[in-house]
C-alpha cells in the first residue's frame, strides 16, 4: 500500500462516508423487513458485531507494529501474501460491482427513471479510476468535507421527515420472535463491511487507530439507528413497498414552502459513491500491484476500470442480474470472507511465523 | 503534464453527467406537469382524466394577460391505468410528470371493485409522489370533478387539495395520503377510510364539497359512507384530532362555539375473557369562539365549567355510538384498532388477527373524553 499518512479522523470519514451509502441504498429484500419496528435496532447489531470482528485486525496491528497486512504478511511468507492479495482483489471487485449495480439501479429509476443510464455509471468509473491514481491521503481529505456534505443533508432530510412519524408505525419490538429479529439484524449488518479496509491501511493511518474506530462506529450506529427510525416511523410498511426506503423519506419531508429533498440527496449520494467507488478500485489496485510489482503505476486502475465497466453493461439490462448482485447469500459470503477470514488467517499466520521465530 | 490533461479532459467531462432536470433532453414546456388524475371505471377498462399546467400560461410573465386557462384537462382511456395515462402523450405531445400531482380522485364504480389494482401504479413508478392525496367521488364521476367549472385560473386539484388538507386540519375527514392508504392495505387488520368529494352548484359555477367518508371492506372495495356527524367522531377515535369546532348550549339553550386548538388521545386494549376493551382517553384544548347568551357581559364561572362538562358528556357519547356505528356495520376497522390491541398486547393480536372481523365486532370501549378550556375571549371570569 502507499505509505502516504492519513489522520484517523480523514481515514474514519471515508469508513463512514463508504457506509452510509450503503445504508442509504439500501434495498428491503425477503430477508429483510425494513419497515418493521425491530429495524430501529438493527445498526446497534451491527455495531456490536463490527466491534467483535474488528479483534483481530487490532491483534494483527500490534503483531506487526503498525504494518499493512500485505506488507506484514510478504516478509513472512510470499506466496501466502500473494493468495491474500488475490483474495482481496476477488472480494473488493465483488464489492465494487455491488456498489455500481446499486447506483445503476438508483440512477435509472429515482433519477432519470425510463432511462438506461450506462453513460453515467462509465463516466464515473472513469473519475474513480482518476482519482484512484491519487494517494488514500487525498481521497480521506476529500471525505473529511463530503462529510460535512452527508451530514447536512441527511440532518436536513431526516428531520423534515420526522414531523410525518406516526405513533401507529411503531409496534412493539421482537414480533416475529427473537431468533428472527437476531436472523434479519446479521443479514443487515453484512452489507456493511467497510471495517475491512482498516487492515489494507494500517500503516497509513497516524494516530489512535482503536479510538478512532470505536468513535466511527458510535457515529455510524446513531446515523443508521436515526434513519431507519425515521423510515419505520414515517413510511411503516410503505418503505418496504419503496425500492430505496432511506430515499423514500425524503420524497415525504418538507418545511413549509421547502419540499422534495429527492436532489439534495441524489447529487450528494452520487459524490459518496464515487469516493467508495474510488476507495475499492484503489484496493484492488494496490493488491494487484503487489503481485505485479513490475507494472506500470497506472495500469491496474484502468484495467480495473475497464473490467468493471464490462461486468456493469452486463448487469445493467436485466433485474434478475442485480438480484443476483444484491443476494443475500452472495453478500453473507463477501463480508464473512471479507471481515473474519482474511484477517483472521492473516493474524494467524504472523502469530505462525513469529512463534516460530522465538522456537528458533 | 499528461495528468493535468486528464484532469481538465475529466473535469470538462463530468459536466456533462451532473445535470439538475429530472429527465434530460426536456424542456419544461415540453412537460405535462400533472396536479390531478382521475380516475373512471370504463367497460373495458379505465377512463383517466389528468389536470394539467397550461405551460404557455404558466410560464408567461403576466400570466393573466395572455388569454389562456392556468390548467387543461385531458382523458385517455385504456385497459389499464398505466395505460390510458400512457395515452393521453398522443393528445399533449408532452411527457407525463407526477411529480407535482396533487391529488388522485377515485369514482365510485373504480371504489367498488379492490382499490388497489388502480392504485399499485402511483406505488410502483418511480416519478409519484408517496404523500400524493387519495379521495372518491360520489354521485358524479370522477374525470367530472376535474372538469367541473368552479371559477377562471383556478387550478381545481390545487383547490381540492387545499379543501383535503383542511378538511383533515379540522378533524372532519382523516389524512389519506396514498402512503397512508399502501400502509392501511398492508396492515391484515384495517380498512380503507378516504375522504370523498361531491359537486354542489353554485350558481353557475360549481365548488367542491367534502364531507362524507367511504368505508371500505377487507377486501378493499368501497362498501358504505359516513355522514358528517359520525366522520367528525370517526376523525377523533382514529387519533387524529387536530383542530375543529364544537357547539354546546347553556342551560337557557343559548348556543356556544368552542374551537378545538389541540387534542390527543391515548389509547390502551386489554384482553379481558376473550374479548377486547379499548381504553381510549382524549385531551381537548378548547377556546370559545361565540356566544349567544352573555349580551357582552363577562362570562360566569359555572357557565363556563357548565359548558365543559357538556362537551365532555357529548363527545363520549358521540364517540360511543360512532364505535358502535362502525362495528356493527360489517365491523371493519377503520379505526386502526387491530393495531392499537399489537401496540399494547403482541401476543393477544396475534391470536385474534386471524378472525379480527369477529374480535372486533365483539370488543367494547371505554371513552373518557378531558376538555380544558383555555380561553374564553376575556382575560378573567366571575368566580
Amino acid at each position: 500500500m502507499t505509505e502516504r499518512k492519513v489522520t484517523t479522523f480523514q481515514f474514519y470519514s471515508l469508513l463512514y462516508i463508504c457506509s452510509v451509502v450503503a445504508a442509504f441504498m439500501f434495498v428491503s429484500t425477503t430477508v429483510i423487513d425494513l419497515g418493521v419496528t425491530d429495524a430501529i435496532l438493527f445498526p446497534s447489531v451491527f455495531g456490536v458485531l463490527s466491534l467483535v470482528t474488528i479483534i483481530p485486525t487490532f491483534i494483527f496491528n500490534k503483531k506487526s507494529n503498525g504494518e499493512s497486512v500485505l506488507t506484514a504478511i510478504r516478509k513472512r511468507n510470499k506466496f501466502f501474501s500473494d493468495v491474500v492479495a488475490f483474495s482481496y482483489i476477488v472480494l473488493v471487485f465483488i464489492l465494487l460491482l455491488r456498489t455500481l449495480a446499486r447506483l445503476d439501479l438508483f440512477v435509472s429509476s429515482e433519477v432519470f427513471p425510463e432511462n438506461t443510464m450506462t453513460f453515467l455509471i462509465v463516466s464515473i468509473v472513469i473519475v474513480s479510476v482518476f482519482l484512484s491514481l491519487l494517494d488514500i491521503g487525498a481521497l480521506s481529505r476529500a471525505s473529511t468535507i463530503f462529510l460535512i456534505m452527508v451530514t447536512l443533508s441527511v440532518s436536513v432530510v431526516v428531520s423534515s421527515a420526522f414531523s410525518n412519524i406516526e405513533t401507529v408505525n411503531i409496534v412493539p419490538f421482537f414480533m416475529n420472535g427473537e431468533t428472527e429479529f437476531i436472523k434479519q439484524a446479521l443479514a443487515y449488518s453484512v452489507f456493511f463491511p467497510e471495517s475491512a479496509c482498516l487492515i489494507l491501511f494500517l500503516s497509513n493511518i497516524k494516530g489512535n487507530i482503536k479510538r478512532g474506530y470505536y468513535l466511527y462506529i458510535l457515529f455510524l450506529v446513531l446515523s443508521l439507528t436515526i434513519v431507519a427510525f425515521t423510515v419505520v416511523g414515517a413510511l411503516g410498511e410503505f418503505s418496504n413497498t419503496q425500492l430505496f426506503p432511506a430515499f423514500a423519506i425524503s420524497s415525504v419531508g418538507e418545511y413549509r414552502v421547502l419540499e422534495r429533498f429527492e436532489s439534495i440527496q441524489s447529487s450528494v449520494w452520487t459524490v459518496c459513491i464515487i469516493a467508495k467507488t474510488t476507495l475499492q478500485i484503489m484496493i484492488i489496485s494496490n493488491c494487484i500491484r503487489h503481485l505485479f510489482p513490475k507494472i506500470k503505476w497506472w495500469t491496474p486502475n484502468a484495467l480495473t476500470g475497464i473490467i468493471a465497466i464490462g461486468f456493469i453493461i452486463y448487469i445493467s439490462n436485466g433485474v434478475t442480474r442485480f438480484s443476483f448482485m444484491s443476494s443475500q447469500i452472495w453478500v453473507t459470503v463477501t463480508y464473512i470472507l471479507l471481515v473474519v477470514v482474511l484477517p483472521v488467517i492473516s493474524l494467524l499466520s504472523i502469530l505462525k511465523k513469529k512463534r516460530g521465530e522465538e522456537l528458533a | 503534464m499528461l495528468k493535468k490533461i486528464t484532469l481538465l479532459f475529466l473535469v470538462v467531462f463530468i459536466f456533462f453527467c451532473f445535470c439538475s432536470c429530472e429527465r434530460y433532453g426536456t424542456e419544461i414546456e415540453d412537460m405535462m406537469i400533472i396536479q390531478g388524475i382521475a380516475v373512471d371505471r370504463e367497460k373495458d377498462g379505465y377512463e383517466v382524466t389528468i389536470e394539467m399546467l397550461n405551460n404557455k400560461q404558466s410560464a408567461s410573465a403576466d400570466s393573466s394577460n395572455v388569454g389562456e386557462e392556468m390548467t387543461l384537462i385531458y382523458s385517455g382511456k385504456g385497459e389499464t391505468v398505466a395505460k390510458a395515462l400512457r395515452l393521453i402523450i398522443n393528445k399533449t405531445g408532452n411527457v407525463p410528470t407526477y411529480t407535482h400531482n396533487k391529488v388522485i380522485i377515485l369514482s365510485e364504480e373504480v371504489a367498488k371493485s379492490d382499490i388497489t389494482k388502480v392504485l399499485d401504479f402511483f406505488e410502483r413508478d418511480y416519478t409519484t409522489q408517496p404523500i400524493t392525496l387519495v379521495c372518491t367521488a360520489k354521485d358524479v364521476k370522477a374525470g367530472e370533478v376535474l372538469k367541473a367549472n368552479i371559477g377562471k385560473d383556478i387550478s381545481k386539484s390545487e383547490v381540492l387539495e387545499k379543501i383535503l388538507n383542511q378538511s383533515s386540519i379540522s378533524s372532519i375527514t382523516p389524512e389519506t395520503r396514498l402512503i397512508d392508504v399502501i400502509n392501511t392495505v398492508l396492515d391484515e387488520t384495517a380498512c380503507i377510510a378516504l375522504p370523498t368529494v361531491t359537486l354542489q352548484e353554485n350558481g353557475e359555477t360549481k365548488t367542491f364539497f367534502v364531507e362524507n367518508i367511504a368505508v371500505f371492506n377487507y377486501n378493499n372495495e368501497l362498501s358504505y359512507y359516513l355522514g358528517r356527524e359520525t366522520s367528525e367522531s370517526f376523525v377523533k377515535l382514529l387519533g387524529e384530532l387536530k383542530n375543529g369546532t364544537l357547539v354546546t348550549e347553556d342551560e337557557k339553550g343559548d348556543k356556544a362555539t368552542f374551537i378545538i386548538v389541540d387534542g390527543k388521545t391515548k389509547y390502551k386494549a386489554e384482553v379481558i375473557n376473550g374479548i377486547i376493551n379499548y381504553n381510549v382517553k382524549i385531551k381537548m384544548y378548547c377556546d370559545l369562539n361565540a356566544y349567544e347568551g352573555d349580551n357582552f357581559k363577562t362570562i360566569k364561572n359555572e357557565t363556563v365549567e357548565l359548558f365543559r362538562k357538556n362537551i365532555e358528556t357529548d363527545t363520549e357519547s358521540k364517540l360511543r355510538d360512532t364505535y358502535k356505528a362502525i362495528k356493527e356495520q360489517n365491523s371493519f376497522d377503520i379505526l386502526h384498532f387491530g393495531r392499537r390491541l399489537l401496540q399494547n398486547d403482541k401476543n393477544a393480536y396475534k391470536q385474534m388477527k386471524n378472525n379480527w372481523q369477529n374480535n372486533f365486532k365483539n370488543s367494547n370501549i371505554n371513552v373518557d373524553v378531558e376538555v380544558v378550556i383555555r380561553r374564553i375571549g376575556e382575560e378573567s371570569y366571575h368566580e
